[in-house]
C-alpha cells in the first residue's frame, strides 16, 4: 500500500513540476530537462496502467521501459552542461566530445543488449545493464562537476537543484544496485525495497528549487582584461616559473 | 566484494564532488570592477607590503639575532626567536595566498576564452598545486626548525622576496592601470574652453 501511495505521489510530483514550468514558462529554458520530466511521466502513466489492468504483463513492460528511462537520463546531463557551461566554450568544449562519445556508447550498448538478449524480464541481466549505465552517468556527470568546482563556475537555484537531485539519483542509484548484485541476501532485499523510493528524492528537491525560474546573471565582458589566451596563460606560466625557481631551492637547504 | 567496493567509491566520489560544488563559492564575474581591483591589490600587497627585499631582510636579519643572543637574558631570547618564528610564518602564508589569489584570477579569467588549450590548464592547475604544497611544507620546515634553523634560509627568503616582486610586477603588468594623459589646457584664466 505504501508502495502505490509513493507511485501516486510520485506520479503527482511530475506532473506538478511539469505544471509548474508551463506556469513559469521555464520548460523552454530547460528543455533537454522538461522533455526528459515528460517522458518519464509518460512512463510512469504506462506503467500504472499496465500494472492496473494486466499485472502479469508488468515485468514485461517494465525493463524496456527502464532502459528508455535510463538512456533519456542523458537529457538531464546535457541540461547541466549547457546551461553550467554554455557560457564559457572553451571549458565546454573540453567535457562535450566526452559527454557525447559517452552517449553513444549507451546507445550501442543498449541496442546490442536488445538484440542479443531475449528474456528482458531477467532481473540480473535488467539490473547489471541498468548498473553500468548509471556508472557511465556517475562518471560523466563527476566529470562536469569536477570542472564546475575547478572553474568556480555559477549556478543559479533552478540548476543547482537539477544537478543536486539528478546527481543524488544517480548516486544512491549506483551503490544501490551494486548493492543487489554484490552484497549479502538480507542487503539484497532491503535494497531491493528502497529502490521504488530512490526517485521520490529527486522529484522533492526539483519540485522545491524549480517552483519558480530565476535566470542567469548576465555574462561579463571580459575586453577590458584582453582576448589573447596564449599571452594570459604565458604570463601565467611566467610567474609560476619564478615562484617554482625561488622555492625547491630553500626546501632542499 | 572488490567490485562492490568499487561502485561504492563511484557513487560515494559523484556525492561528494556534488557537495564540493554546491559548497564552493563561484568566481567574481571577469572584468568586473570588483574582480580588477581584487587583483589590483593583490599585486600592490605582493609591491609593496609584503616582497620588498628590505622588509624581509629586516626582520631576518641575523646582527639582530647575535645581538640578542650575546646582551639579553634567555626569556627575551625565547621571545625574539617566537616573534621572528611568528613574522617568517605569516610572510609565508602571505606569499600562498597570492599564489592562491593568482590562481583565482587565472581559472577566473581563461574560463571565458574559446581557444583555451586542455593540457595547458592542466599543466597550470598541477604547477599551482605543486607550489601551494610546497609552501606548506616550508611552513613545515620552519615551524619545526625554527626560524634561523637552517642558516641559508633567510638570505634565500630575502632574494626570493625581492625576484618574487619583479616577476610579479612583470606578468601582472597587464594589471596596471594606463597612465593617464593630462588634457592640455591651454585656455586663459576665466576663459571656459579646454
Amino acid at each position: 500500500m505504501l508502495s502505490l501511495i509513493l507511485w501516486w505521489a510520485g506520479i503527482s510530483l511530475e506532473a506538478v513540476i511539469l505544471l509548474r514550468s508551463v506556469i513559469v514558462r521555464s520548460f523552454l529554458r530547460y528543455p533537454y530537462f522538461y522533455t526528459y520530466m515528460t517522458c518519464i511521466l509518460t512512463i510512469d502513466l504506462t506503467r500504472y496502467f499496465v500494472y492496473w489492468h494486466s499485472p502479469s504483463a508488468y515485468r514485461g513492460w517494465y525493463w524496456p521501459t527502464e532502459f528508455v528511462s535510463v538512456s533519456i537520463g542523458y537529457g538531464v546531463i546535457l541540461e547541466i552542461l549547457r546551461q553550467a557551461l554554455g557560457r564559457y566554450q572553451g571549458v565546454a568544449r573540453f567535457i562535450s566530445g566526452i559527454v557525447w562519445a559517452s552517449l553513444l556508447v549507451v546507445l550501442a550498448y543498449v541496442a546490442y543488449k536488445s538484440a542479443t538478449v531475449t528474456n528482458w524480464s531477467a532481473a540480473n541481466t535488467g539490473a547489471e545493464l541498468k548498473r553500468d549505465l548509471r556508472t557511465l552517468q556517475a562518471i560523466v556527470l563527476s566529470a562536469i562537476l569536477i570542472l564546475i568546482s575547478h572553474y568556480r563556475i555559477e549556478l543559479t537555484r533552478n540548476l543547482k537543484g537539477i544537478i543536486v537531485g539528478y546527481g543524488i539519483f544517480i548516486a544512491m542509484n549506483v551503490v544501490n544496485l551494486a548493492v543487489q548484485a554484490y552484497a549479502a541476501a538480507p542487503l539484497v532485499d532491503a535494497s531491493r525495497h528502497l529502490e521504488s523510493y530512490l526517485f521520490f528524492f529527486p522529484l522533492m528537491i526539483w519540485t522545491l528549487t524549480l517552483w519558480s525560474y530565476q535566470p542567469a546573471a548576465a555574462p561579463p565582458g571580459v575586453e577590458e582584461l584582453g582576448s589573447d589566451y596564449e599571452s594570459f596563460s604565458r604570463r601565467t606560466k611566467g610567474t609560476l616559473r619564478g615562484f617554482r625557481e625561488s622555492y625547491p631551492r630553500k626546501l632542499k637547504e | 566484494m572488490t567490485s562492490l567496493i568499487i561502485f561504492c567509491a563511484i557513487g560515494a566520489g559523484l556525492f561528494l564532488l556534488l557537495l564540493l560544488a554546491m559548497v564552493r563559492r563561484p568566481s567574481r564575474p571577469e572584468g568586473s570592477a570588483d574582480a580588477l581591483l581584487g587583483a589590483r591589490h593583490a599585486l600592490r600587497t605582493l609591491q609593496v607590503s609584503l616582497l620588498p627585499a628590505e622588509v624581509v631582510e629586516r626582520f631576518l636579519a641575523r646582527d639582530d639575532l647575535d645581538y640578542v643572543l650575546a646582551a639579553a637574558p634567555l626569556s627575551i631570547q625565547q621571545l625574539f626567536l617566537q616573534e621572528r618564528k611568528r613574522i617568517l610564518l605569516a610572510w609565508i602564508t602571505q606569499v600562498r595566498q597570492q599564489i592562491t589569489s593568482l590562481q583565482d584570477f587565472h581559472f577566473g579569467h581563461s574560463r571565458h576564452f574559446v581557444q583555451m588549450s586542455l593540457t595547458t590548464e592542466i599543466g597550470l592547475a598541477w604547477e599551482f598545486a605543486v607550489l601551494r604544497m610546497e609552501c606548506r611544507a616550508l611552513y613545515l620546515l620552519v615551524v619545526l626548525r625554527g626560524p634561523y634553523g637552517a642558516p641559508l634560509i633567510a638570505g634565500k627568503m630575502a632574494g626570493t622576496a625581492a625576484r618574487l616582486c619583479s616577476i610579479s610586477e612583470e606578468s601582472l603588468a597587464f594589471l596596471a592601470p594606463a597612465e593617464g594623459r593630462a588634457i592640455p589646457d591651454d585656455s586663459a584664466r576665466g576663459d571656459a574652453h579646454v
